[in-house]
């Protein structure tokens, strides 16, 4: 059951990571000819421009974008957020509910196989399937950044982890919510509203002490790139909490699916 | 066997989709439900199989309750639903692999089983192909091919024969006499009334959740053709409503 799901999703998976690193090819194969040009310095002096808050916010106030690690740890890095967050939405929104949309629920049902092994082996996919995510852009960054010159390799490899935290959340998050409606067409709309409404939460969060607050309900605060930047480890915290989150979604999901009415 | 004791099944606590039903099927029996749309047959059949829980009653498979264990159950049954909605990104024969692997068929039992069918149903040259690319009588030929490969004990199907060629639906026919010899139960819903009198021990006529009339052909439709008993009773509901 687990291969045939792993086979079911592989495509969606494919194109994703693909969109991820068509961006990071072109990035690294374009990079080298702008650091090492005059229009360099003009970036750096149109970025003196904007507001500090805005900086803060691209965490552009403690990395310079004059090497490609430098544009990962700002731009980059909000990329692989993003997407792969976009990507775990649609991924938990769907993995559960496309069974019902397409109606082979019925079969899965009829067969000797229990709700709960259904809904377990679909996490694991789905898990699994952020993980390789992670994973591939990390090693094709890696390489990249490898190619290109000189970077802290430590400082990389946490950033690159950092992702998983606000995905396997967002994907608990979908998951569950997921159990709540027969279509898929309802659920990704929410899955994409919440990802894009967590994501500017936490920009904004960062703007100002008066909007501090919002990164208590934006689940990329999990996701601490900034912290990461700064002190080149990731906070125990951040970790603890995303995975008691999940599980707690995890175990939401078994219990609701157990009980929903399916046909 | 089946045994069906006391079933109802509500949807949204609203009206009751069958209401307090009791039925036997033994071995060795083709039993066919017939009814009208809605009268509440793929709610059985769906019940029977695991696919829907139910509020009362018990549903006995060779003994074991579908709620108690349900899959001790589904192990011993296979069920072909009305609409094959199959996984239309696998290809057919990697569908009823995986079928066989949920019911733990050995590689060399399958083989053998698989092979016999699909030349039956005339699908060998079609087996690597996508089912999305399939029309709706090779789908069912395919969910067919699927439930019968590791050789339930019980077969439940709804509406088998819709969408089959003549072909397929004589080879059906056969499948079922077949089995029917080896002593396993069949119990399945159909519209077509020629079918079921020809082919099935006793049949049931299902109104508005109820059981209307149930027995062996004999004494349900006694010198007359099933379709007008059938068509009968049906008036006789319309006055009493």
């Amino acid at each position: 059951m687990f291969k045939r799901e792993m086979k079911i999703n592989f495509k969606n998976f494919m194109i994703w990571t693909s969109i991820l690193i068509g961006l990071f090819l072109v990035v690294f194969l374009v990079y080298p000819s702008i650091v090492n040009s005059e229009n360099m310095q003009m970036m750096d002096e149109m970025m003196k421009i904007f507001p500090e808050e805005m900086l803060k916010a691209f965490n552009m106030d403690i990395s310079s974008i004059d090497s490609a690690f430098g544009w990962l740890k700002t731009e980059g890095f909000v990329f692989v957020l993003l997407i792969t967050g976009i990507y775990s939405g649609l991924l938990g929104s769907n993995i559960l509910l496309k069974e019902e949309s397409d109606k082979t629920i019925e079969y899965l049902n009829s067969v000797p196989v229990t709700r709960k092994k259904i809904v377990i082996t679909k996490i694991l996919c789905g898990i699994l399937y952020i993980t390789l995510m992670v994973v591939v852009i990390g090693i094709f960054n890696f390489i990249g950044l490898s190619l290109s010159g000189d970077f802290d390799r430590k400082s990389y490899i946490l950033l690159s982890i950092t992702p998983m935290l606000s995905s396997i959340v967002i994907f608990g998050v979908c998951i569950f919510l997921s159990t709540f409606t027969h279509k898929t067409k309802k659920t990704m709309g929410i899955s994409l509203g919440i990802v894009f409404a967590s994501y500017f939460l936490n920009i904004i969060s960062e703007m100002g002490e008066s909007t501090e607050f919002l990164k208590y309900i934006s689940i990329f605060t999990l996701a601490d790139i900034r912290n990461v930047i700064i002190n080149v480890s990731i906070n125990p915290w951040m970790v603890v909490l995303s995975v008691a989150i999940t599980i707690a979604f995890m175990m939401l999901t078994i219990i609701r699916y157990d009980r929903k009415e399916l046909v | 066997m089946i045994e069906i004791k006391n079933f109802s099944k509500m949807y949204n606590n609203e009206k009751k989709a069958v209401d307090n039903v009791s039925l036997k099927v033994g071995d060795g029996e083709i039993f066919a439900f017939i009814g009208h749309n809605g009268a509440g047959k793929t709610t059985t059949l769906k019940s029977i199989a695991g696919i829907l829980d139910f509020e009362e009653g018990d549903i006995f498979i060779n003994g074991k309750s579908i709620k108690k264990e349900p899959i001790a159950c589904k192990m011993q049954m296979a069920y072909v639903p009305d609409n094959p909605d199959l996984y239309e990104n696998m290809k057919a024969i990697d569908f009823i692999n995986f079928i066989c692997d949920m019911y733990e068929v050995s590689k060399e039992e399958r083989k053998e089983q698989i092979e016999k069918y699909l030349n039956l149903f005339g699908l060998q040259n079609n087996i690597n192909d996508e089912i999305s690319s399939f029309s709706h009588g090779m789908k069912q030929k395919v969910a067919l091919i699927a439930a019968i490969s590791h050789n339930p004990k019980v077969l439940i199907m709804d509406e088998p024969f819709v969408g089959l060629d003549p072909k397929a639906v004589f080879d059906m026919k056969e499948i079922m006499r077949e089995m029917c010899k080896e002593g396993k139960t069949i119990f399945f819903s159909t519209h077509i009334l020629e079918v079921a009198e020809k082919l099935c021990s006793r049949v049931a006529i299902i109104k508005q959740g109820k059981i209307v009339k149930v027995g062996n052909m004999e004494e349900v439709k006694g010198d007359e053709s099933l379709e007008k008993v059938f068509l009968e009773l049906d008036e006789e509901n319309l006055k009493k409503e």
